[in-house]
């Protein structure tokens, strides 16, 4: 079973969003803030990471950073979900080595769900 | 790059007309002010003329008149300054408004969204038919607030110079066929047949491929949503000199001349027989130019009330299409 770490401090969408990839038959583990996914992502090693970036305690530029800083942790596929979008916050995401940046607001659950198998088929995991 | 519009502005000239159409006084009216401060240099220009004429033994009064029009000038200089910065701060206010308001709005709506999405997909139990026929509405309103929340962040990044851009070698037909197949369920739902006509099947162009898909979905959807009892919504694709030429026909309700030239301001919306018939906000065509111009290329239209339109896009063609 492959496992997901989200990363996401609004309760509302991290139950609809980790119910959907659990039915979908992801291991899913989450975190209401920056400092807790972090620890969440060390300890548990996730195949991939969904990311927010506005996040108490350590946002998600920071907790990007620390992630692909770290040999453990350096090659887990990392990807963006977020209301943001400044040219500059997308450019910064990206340049940290993120997979890709998605506006939570501009896709349904279904259309996520298919960002994350085909991210996790092309990553090899 | 210039809008090409087939249109006259059949009414009179009006001075200031500007801003009168932004409602601001005469006061804050920069073209007004500057017509003031060339008047009195106008005026003091000759006064000064005339008295030195006058005064050639007395250089001191002329000097004094000198100063209190330069005074005069300086005063209503500074004004004129003093608006242009006050305009300019609300403008930018304005914009970070929108964009910090925008952001703010995708939060609920996203967790609107998917909680509709996890009842109609049964994740959450199964629903009575009528149950998810409204549940789907709440997932369409969501959509559509979407893409208002993004039509605004769009008009902010034009207006703050922010204009993201990707610019590649693309088929027209192919971003064509996209946006004709996005709105045709709308459009049958209304009886409008969507048309793509082309004497080449492969026109490449070079341009932001999702800005040109974008603004001729806006015109598009303009010309489904403003025919009245069915028809045709034409696309047509030629080439045109070193552009290629997308134009969108259709035999609805028109645009009076009168509106004509406001057709791509902001948050405009033609008075017209359906404008309370149908949603809008008077950003589409304000993005489609701003996103059409910012990749080289051209936008414009004609209009007859009554008798339908015609808005085409000028898309700079591929390199490699040109040399061919």
């Amino acid at each position: 079973m492959k496992k997901i770490v989200f990363i996401e401090d609004e309760p509302l969408l991290q139950k609809t969003a980790g119910e959907t990839l659990r039915q979908e038959g992801f291991d899913v583990r989450s975190a209401l803030d920056g400092e807790a996914g972090l620890a969440l992502v060390k300890s548990f090693k996730p195949d991939l990471v969904l990311l927010d970036i506005v996040l108490p305690k350590k946002n998600g530029f920071e907790v990007l950073e620390e992630i692909k800083k770290d040999p453990d942790t350096k090659d887990i596929p990392v990807v963006v979900l977020t209301n943001l979008e400044g040219s500059a916050d997308v450019e910064k995401v990206l340049e940290s080595g993120a997979m890709t940046y998605m506006v939570k607001a501009n896709y349904n659950l279904e259309e996520i769900v298919a960002r994350v198998k085909s991210i996790l088929e092309a990553s090899g995991r | 790059m210039p809008i090409h519009a087939n249109h006259r502005r059949e009414t009179g000239w009006r001075p200031f007309q500007d801003c009168r159409d932004r409602n601001l006084g005469f006061w804050q009216c920069p073209s007004f002010l500057f017509f003031i401060m060339g008047l009195v240099t106008i005026i003091a220009i000759l006064a000064t003329y005339f008295t030195a004429s006058f005064y050639t033994d007395e250089p001191q009064i002329v000097a004094l008149i000198v100063l209190i029009v330069a005074f005069v000038v300086f005063i209503i200089g500074n004004l004129i300054v003093d608006n242009f910065n006050q305009l300019a701060e609300a403008n930018r206010l304005k914009s970070e408004f929108i964009s910090v308001a925008s952001h703010e709005l995708r939060s609920p709506l996203s967790s609107m969204r998917w909680l509709a999405d996890m009842l109609y997909s049964g994740r959450a139990g199964d629903m009575t038919g009528k149950q998810r026929d409204l549940v789907e509405s709440i997932r369409e309103s969501s959509a559509n607030m979407a893409d208002l929340v993004n039509d605004l962040l769009d008009v902010s990044r034009v207006e703050k110079g922010e204009i993201k851009r990707e610019i590649k070698d693309f088929s027209v037909m192919e971003v064509a066929r996209e946006v004709a197949d996005g709105l045709r369920p709308m459009a049958e739902a209304r009886n409008i047949r969507i048309e793509i006509n082309s004497d080449r099947s492969d026109y490449k162009v070079k341009a932001d491929p999702n800005h040109v898909k974008i603004s001729l979905q806006n015109i598009v959807d303009n010309a489904v949503k403003y025919i009245r009892g069915g028809g045709l919504v034409d696309l047509r694709i030629s080439a045109v000199g070193r552009f290629v030429k997308i134009s969108v026909h259709d035999g609805g309700v028109g645009i009076s001349v009168a509106d004509q030239t406001h057709i791509f301001e902001k948050f405009f919306r033609a008075d017209n027989a359906l404008r309370y018939e149908t949603r809008g906000t008077g950003l589409g065509l304000f993005i489609a130019k701003s996103f059409i111009e910012d990749c080289g290329g051209e936008i414009g239209f004609k209009s007859q009330e009554g008798k339908g339109s015609v808005f085409w896009l000028m898309v700079p063609r591929s390199a490699l299409e040109v040399s061919n």
